[in-house]
């Protein structure tokens, strides 16, 4: 069975009503629309198809219904500074934090104590938290954002904004750990803004592996108008 | 069969206190409370069916109703139930209800002996 308000999603997305209440009323929509068609069906009548779609509602009322509750708005329409200028910076500093508290413990308990090198698989992990912070997280963050923005069928002015704020403060951010690689050195985790030669090209970068990708992306997606 | 002409003006705040009354105490789907509806007041009041889900979404969002995807026969679909907050709320609009039905009826008896307003 086909269901026949499929315009009717992207109605909704594009008002801004949250793809979770979106997605669930569609699917309600479409069990009440089996069980009025065997209900008609069984009562005899001949078209039970049409005499279904008449008492569920028109398309134009059953969107009205839900366009017209704010409170089902998702956070992206009501405001979407928010979600979009000040949500990346936000992520990133957590991700930093959450990194920072993660070394800690793990030398806290796992050692090394004052005065050893650090295990193998500690050096590692410094180095593999050093490289995602600089390279992986922005292109994480850059891909969150044209997710929600595609999927929301949000128009491309907040996006943009959101993935160029996350380009730049990517790139100024900083977060470097240092562990302990021969007896008497000392580890060090060293992390804020730095403004400094290879900035720029940090920038760059972020902003070159984002934008095309979300735009591309955002191409393939057949409507879009908020 | 039923009139499919819903009832437009006057039904503002109906249909909350309709689905707050019958998910008291039992836990229903949509298409369920549509018909328990007509049933209960004999057509009398016709919510226009798909319609009401929107009045569901924003109840749980309120926290008035919990809803929860239960298969039945082979069919997967969301359940809804009153909630402590929801048993609260219908309380209120049903005094509230009370109130303005009153108040209705008193000005309606006085029509019908013939007070001018």
């Amino acid at each position: 069975m086909v269901f026949p308000f499929e315009r009717l999603r992207d109605r909704l997305l594009i008002a801004g009503v949250s793809p979770r209440h979106v997605r669930r009323y569609m699917a309600e929509l479409a069990d009440h629309f089996d069980d009025l068609e065997a209900a008609a069906k069984s009562a005899g009548n001949p078209r039970p198809r049409e005499s279904a779609m008449e008492r569920l509602g028109r398309p134009e009322d059953l969107a009205r219904a839900m366009i017209d509750r704010p409170e089902l708005k998702a956070w992206t329409a009501r405001a979407p500074w928010a979600v979009f200028l000040l949500g990346p910076p936000l992520l990133l500093a957590v991700i930093d934090f959450l990194s920072i508290v993660l070394m800690i413990a793990l030398v806290k308990t796992l050692g090394p104590q004052p005065g050893e090198a650090a295990p193998g698989w500690e050096v590692t992990l410094a180095a593999t938290i050093n490289l995602l912070q600089i390279y992986v997280v922005p292109l994480l963050l850059g891909w969150i954002v044209s997710v929600v923005a595609t999927r929301q069928r949000i128009r491309p002015l907040w996006p943009l904004i959101g993935l160029i704020v996350i380009g730049i403060v990517a790139g100024i951010n900083y977060l470097h750990i240092e562990v302990p690689l021969a007896p008497g050195q000392h580890g060090e985790i060293s992390f804020g803004g730095s403004i400094g030669h290879d900035t720029a090209f940090r920038v760059a970068i972020n902003l070159a592996l984002t934008l095309p990708l979300y735009l591309a992306w955002r191409r393939r997606q057949p409507v879009f108008v908020r | 069969m039923p009139s499919r002409e819903t009832n437009p003006s006057f039904m503002s705040g109906v249909p909350e206190l309709l689905l707050l009354s019958l998910l008291q105490d039992n836990e229903m789907y949509g298409y369920e409370l549509v018909q328990a509806v007509q049933e209960r007041t004999g057509s009398a009041i016709t919510l226009g069916e798909g319609v009401i889900y929107p009045v569901l979404h924003a109840l749980e969002r309120d926290g008035a109703l919990a809803a929860r995807r239960k298969t039945v026969n082979g069919r997967s679909r969301v359940y809804y139930k009153a909630t402590e907050i929801g048993t609260r709320r219908f309380a209120a609009v049903k005094a509230d209800w009370g109130r303005i039905t009153n108040a209705i009826s008193i000005v309606l008896r006085g029509a019908e002996h013939g007070f001018s307003v």
